[in-house]
């Protein structure tokens, strides 16, 4: 898509993009400090327990259950998804967040949200 | 054009027009001169009647016979007539309700034709009425007047579709809670049952869990009585609409002495002044939770603004270092350029440690506002039996919220918290750059399509009216929108009570944002409470071109009551809410328009000015344009500023705007 190209040289030009970071391990920690962040940034089309049942946005995604997830439920989809959006409504947070390791911090929340064998499994591969 | 340094040339952006004028010898001017002559003597003299209001030809817009009627000028200049038991006929019920709303200083009417004793019984006595369009948004008008002033505002419809009409209105104001005097006249208590003749509807019911107190008046002599309950229920505690519905047998009936009704006595006597308040322990127990808090934070919520508390608020935070945002539908009572706002300091509420709720209607559950969960909680609210819904408190005080600011502010003692100022100020200062870095993105994305990002309408709004020549205090903004709305939550800056009117604020209402946009402008143009200061100033709205297609008519209403508008529509040739059908794409054309609509040309067919901008530089010239001839000549505008649905798709043009405003905060709707 031309303007996906485009973006990519914006986001070097203005340096806009989230800073690059290794991938940030699930913890505690780190899902705590997701917590926080999906607090502040993901409650109003997701809702507080991540099952999106609010009425008045229509497409967003039930965090908690990846089997519904249509582009993928890796541990890498959850994260591509924040990080660049989806669909028409999910915000590229890349441009919200200040740094990949807030996104990270972000997936693995929202991979405690899921049944535990579907966590463990995405945690193993 | 005889204007042409202040005004664009409309038709320069309508090839298509021109086009068909030069091909065909035909234009729409030559169509309604030959039209006029066709439809006889009677059509030209009623135009050759009308006051020209010169806007048409001073802006070459090109229909010749707009004007304002004589009657209308005659009639609104009219002085009161006080209505008296010592005239021939005594006084009706209507007329006894509204020397009761008159004594009640009831500050406006917004309404439609229909409830006619009533309207015309209020009109007479000197309550300030405005006539408009449509109901709906005249109901809106009174809400914005209210939001605005923080005053007592009626609105007024016919008994069945009038009143229905009011419906989304009512829901609004109910959310908001606004103290909102809704009446209507109702099918006579002798057509009960019967579906005697039409407009018959039962209507209490259905305001069922949108007001606060609600009455089919069905005994004459009791019209004063509830005309007391109204003023109660709208100055006491929380507010909210009330609901009077007048049969004609209450209306129209004839009193010659005050002993004919029941409860007639004087606003002094038939409810008090007297608030609940804190007591001394229980102002010391909050002190010393303040006093043990590192970051503590002050929810300001719309009491404050409701009692106008807004400077012993002011004082608190200055005394003690608490950081202060504010919530509600009305926002300026904490200053977004005060050094302890944390209206834009995103993520610094994450780390407060005390969180005190003064005033605060619509309330949040734990989760729904940025604070850490194990934070400490004091409510302040004016009544008892809502402490401790939703957000479990450590402590509750009962107490009207000017009375507790004011002991409070006398209380507290000096405290410097340099480490949370700091905290504040680099969060605001994040939050900027933030902004900025969106704007920088979105003048691509406008630069890339030459068509406008709303995230780019968005900043040219702040950069005109809060960093340009504008006083930033003086102009009174009313937003909505869903798309424009989300980009404006980054940019919807206040800086003093009053300012800024979130119409979609708790009930999500798309639609209300023009005739919202007229009330505030007539509690402007009247200098109403806080607006005092900026009597006469032009108002703005920024809406959507899916909302303004509820309102857009009341640009008539505006330009008859010369309440100066400018009205900024982010076209984007659909719904906000498009991408929602994304996964059921046979869907997707439920949320469409044509594209490219001109509301720039319809708002020159009612007379006021339009503007027509597809580039940031074109949309600031308009803005500063608009602005000027509205200010000097009180002249309205609506500017069309051409953008694209594509713009909210996430995946097409990634952008923050795209995401819901943190709440607490600037930008909130939600509580």
């Amino acid at each position: 898509m031309p303007f996906k190209k485009s973006l990519i040289c914006l986001s070097i030009l203005f340096g806009v993009s989230a800073h690059a970071q290794e991938e940030v391990k699930y913890s505690v920690d780190s899902v705590s400090q997701g917590q926080r962040l999906f607090a502040m940034n993901c409650t109003s089309c997701h809702g507080n327990d991540g099952k999106a049942t609010v009425n008045f946005v229509a497409d967003a995604t039930n965090l908690t259950d990846p089997t519904q997830w249509r582009e993928g439920n890796t541990r890498a989809h959850a994260f591509s998804a924040i990080k660049g959006g989806q669909a028409v409504d999910m915000p590229a947070f890349e441009w919200i967040l200040d740094s990949e390791e807030e996104i990270w911090h972000l997936t693995n929340f929202i991979i405690s949200l899921w049944p535990e064998a579907l966590r463990e499994a995405a945690l193993a591969e | 054009m005889s204007d042409n340094k202040n005004t664009p040339n409309t038709q320069n952006d309508s090839p298509t027009n021109n086009k068909e004028e030069s091909q065909t010898g035909f234009s729409r001017r030559k169509f309604i001169q030959s039209a006029a002559v066709g439809t006889g003597a009677m059509a030209m003299a009623g135009a050759s009647m009308a006051q020209p209001t010169n806007l048409s030809d001073k802006y070459n817009i090109d229909i010749t016979s707009i004007g304002i009627a004589p009657d209308f000028t005659t009639s609104h200049e009219l002085a009161p007539i006080a209505s008296s038991f010592e005239n021939k006929n005594g006084m009706t019920g209507a007329e006894v309700f509204a020397k009761a709303c008159k004594e009640e200083e009831l500050a406006a009417l917004f309404c439609c034709p229909g409830n006619y004793d009533v309207i015309h019984a209020l009109a007479a006595e000197g309550i300030p009425a405005y006539g408009g369009r449509n109901e709906g948004q005249m109901a809106h008008a009174a809400d914005g007047f209210s939001r605005a002033t923080g005053e007592v505002a009626a609105c007024s419809g016919t008994e069945g579709p009038g009143f229905t009409s009011m419906i989304m209105a009512i829901g609004t104001a109910n959310a908001a809670h606004t103290p909102l005097l809704v009446l209507a006249s109702n099918m006579q208590i002798a057509g009960e049952d019967r579906d005697q003749m039409i407009q018959n509807v039962y209507q209490q019911p259905t305001t069922e869990g949108m007001k606060k107190y609600g009455k089919r008046i069905i005994t004459p002599n009791r019209v004063h009585e509830y005309a007391g309950y109204a003023f109660r229920n709208l100055k006491s505690g929380v507010p909210g609409p009330v609901h009077l519905d007048f049969p004609s047998e209450v209306s129209r009936a004839q009193f010659t002495d005050p002993s004919q009704l029941t409860d007639y006595h004087s606003r002094e006597r038939y409810r008090t002044e007297s608030r609940s308040s804190a007591s001394s322990a229980e102002i010391k127990a909050v002190v010393k939770m303040i006093s043990k808090a590192e970051r503590p934070i002050i929810v300001a919520g719309q009491g404050v603004f409701q009692r106008k508390a807004w400077e012993p608020l002011l004082k608190i935070a200055d005394r003690n270092d608490i950081a202060l945002v504010q919530s509600g539908p009305v926002m300026g009572h904490v200053p977004d350029d005060h050094r302890m706002s944390a209206g834009t300091a995103t993520g610094a509420t994450l780390s407060a440690d005390l969180v005190i709720f003064v005033g605060q209607y619509c309330m949040p559950s734990p989760g729904e506002y940025a604070f850490n969960p194990n934070i400490k909680t004091v409510r302040i609210h004016p009544t008892q039996e809502d402490i401790g819904r939703n957000w479990p408190i450590d402590l509750g005080v009962v107490s009207d919220e000017k009375i507790f600011l004011e002991e409070l502010a006398n209380k507290i003692p000096r405290k410097k918290r340099s480490k949370w100022v700091d905290e504040l100020a680099a969060a605001r200062a994040k939050s900027v750059k933030k902004v900025e870095r969106g704007y920088q993105l979105a003048l691509k994305y406008s630069e890339k399509t030459g068509l406008i990002h709303p995230a780019v309408m968005a900043m040219e709004f702040e950069n005109v009216f809060a960093k340009g020549d504008i006083d930033p205090k003086q102009t009174t903004y009313t937003m909505g929108g869903y798309t424009i709305g989300r980009c404006l939550s980054r940019n919807a800056f206040s800086y003093r009570p009053g300012q800024t009117l979130a119409v979609p604020y708790q009930y999500g209402c798309i639609g209300g944002d023009v005739g919202m946009a007229f009330g505030s402008g007539v509690a402007v143009q009247r200098g109403i409470g806080p607006q005092a200061p900026y009597k006469g100033a032009p108002v703005v709205c920024a809406t959507s071109d899916a909302a303004v297609a509820f309102g857009m008519f009341e640009m008539d209403t505006a330009n008859q009551y010369k309440v100066p508008m400018i009205v900024i529509i982010y076209n984007n040739n659909a719904w906000g809410t498009f991408g929602q059908a994304h996964r059921k794409p046979q869907g997707t054309h439920l949320h469409l328009f044509q594209e490219n609509l001109r509301y720039d040309k319809i708002a020159e067919g009612l007379g006021v000015r339009g503007e027509y901008v597809k580039t940031p530089a074109d949309l600031r010239a308009a803005l500063e344009r608009s602005y000027k001839l509205a200010s000097s000549e009180g002249s309205s505008t609506v500017i069309n500023c051409q953008g694209m649905k594509e713009f909210s798709s996430a995946s097409a043009f990634p952008h923050p705007s795209l995401a819901w405003a943190i709440e607490p905060g600037r930008g909130a709707v939600a509580h």
